[in-house]
């Protein structure tokens, strides 16, 4: 019943969010999120009715639509990169290249576990639980990685940018948790689960909804003004500084 | 069991990520603002923080002869316990002054399009070690006593000249002849101990 309740307010408010960008006009300012709201909404309502009607068809429908809509995910991510990061092209390029070699290090991971890993077992159920959490992982790695380029360059962000993050990054952590221990305790987990997972992603839709409301555009930075060097005597600049205070300061912390 | 230790680890990492982000309340630098700031603590630090007579005030150990010659015990106890307040309200600014200068590359490295992550994770880490160096000289003057490392307050002093003499010439585009915030070169370049 209360998961029952928790998905049609999650309607509601997937309906809400659409509905305030309608008015304020920021469909055009965020396109993948909204796209990525516009496929939950789609697939929630599907889902409803073909729960009603059809419950053994509906759970393998609901895997499917799960992994389009984590893919969709990946919107989020694209905002990020474009409202955030843009306007800094070295905290993008950092953010992109770092993003890029994680990528590749769990491609590679990926690769060698297929070959070297003994071969999965368990029900389709299982394996695609296990799948869904190891997805959910790469984004928050992803994630992560993102907030912590935006940490390091002290860049600031606007409400609705970071309503966007948080709303997400709340429902990836709490679901790759919940999916980990259910991977760990087995079918004892499922009932929790049934309560956690749309818990923890109707909490993301009131974030969003709630920062979302009004359009906050993402804070113009001025450009370093000024400052006409490149970015190699530039960097050379701070390595030699650096390099002198730390010869200086070792020296000093000898007795 | 380590599978799960790692994903734990992941999500609970991200929420804690997600409060910091949610809470942090940061404003906009803007180019010339962030620019005109650090020349003006620049200029306060050279001016006010780091002159030689001050310096010498603080660590030569002149006073310390004097008031173990002098004063009863209590007192001696008492001057070590002010020097000792000094000394590390000093290193602080060192620490702050380092700080300052990885805010300013940070500040300016992210506008940068040819930024190399490489060299950037490289200067992280020096910034990373001078920084707990400071952390360690800190706790030398908590643990030993103003006078732990006789010569500390000179090199201290060159390295934070150094970082005056790195910033400044990142702001040369705003010199005091420009300005003239406080006036007059006297203060600038301040002589080492």
């Amino acid at each position: 019943m209360l998961t029952l309740l928790i998905w049609l307010s999650g309607l509601a408010l997937e309906f809400t969010i659409l509905l305030r960008a309608l008015q304020q006009k920021t469909l055009g300012k965020y396109p993948f999120f909204y796209l990525y709201v516009a496929s939950l909404l789609l697939a929630d309502a599907c889902l409803y009715v073909l729960l009603l009607v059809d419950p053994a068809v509906y759970a393998r429908w609901n895997w499917n639509v799960g992994f389009l809509n984590i893919l969709l995910s990946a919107g989020i991510l694209l905002e990020i990169f474009k409202h955030v990061l843009a306007p800094y092209p070295g905290a993008e390029r950092f953010a992109r290249i770092f993003g890029l070699a994680t990528f590749m290090m769990i491609l590679s991971f990926g690769i060698a576990y297929l070959f070297f890993a003994p071969h999965a077992v368990g029900s389709w159920m299982r394996r695609a639980s296990n799948l869904e959490r190891n997805l959910l992982a790469v984004q928050a790695i992803f994630l992560s990685s993102l907030v912590g380029v935006i940490f390091y360059y002290g860049i600031a962000i606007g409400r609705n940018l970071q309503g966007m993050i948080v709303g997400y990054g709340v429902c990836v952590a709490t679901t790759l948790m919940a999916l980990a221990f259910r991977s760990f305790a087995g079918p004892s987990f499922n009932a929790a689960f049934t309560f956690i997972q749309p818990i923890a992603y109707w909490v993301s839709l009131a974030v969003w909804v709630s920062t979302l409301w009004n359009y906050q555009p993402n804070p113009v930075p001025l450009a370093a003004g000024g400052i006409e060097r490149d970015y190699d005597s530039f960097v050379s600049g701070t390595r030699t500084r650096v390099g002198e205070l730390r010869s200086y300061l070792g020296r000093a912390a000898r007795p | 069991m380590m599978q799960l230790v790692l994903f734990l680890a992941l999500g609970s990492g991200l929420i804690l990520l997600l409060l910091v982000l949610a809470e942090r309340n940061r404003r906009v630098e803007g180019g010339a603002e962030a620019v005109f700031e650090a020349r003006q603590a620049l200029v306060v630090l050279q001016v006010e923080l780091l002159p030689p007579a001050i310096l010498e005030r603080i660590f030569q150990q002149n006073d310390l002869q004097y008031v173990v010659a002098q004063a009863p015990r209590q007192i001696q106890e008492l001057f070590l316990q002010e020097r000792q307040k000094i000394v590390l309200s000093w290193v602080a600014q060192l620490r702050k002054q380092i700080l300052s200068l990885k805010e300013f590359h940070l500040g300016a490295a992210r506008f940068y399009a040819g930024l190399s992550p490489r060299t950037e994770l490289r200067l992280a880490a020096d910034f990373l070690v001078l920084l707990s160096i400071c952390r360690a000289l800190q706790i030398a003057v908590r643990w030993r006593g103003p006078y732990a490392a006789p010569r500390m307050a000179g090199r201290a002093a060159a390295a934070a000249a150094r970082v005056c003499d790195f910033s400044e010439r990142s702001l040369d585009f705003l010199k005091p002849s420009q300005l003239e915030p406080f006036g007059g070169d006297s203060a600038r370049n301040p002589t080492l101990l």
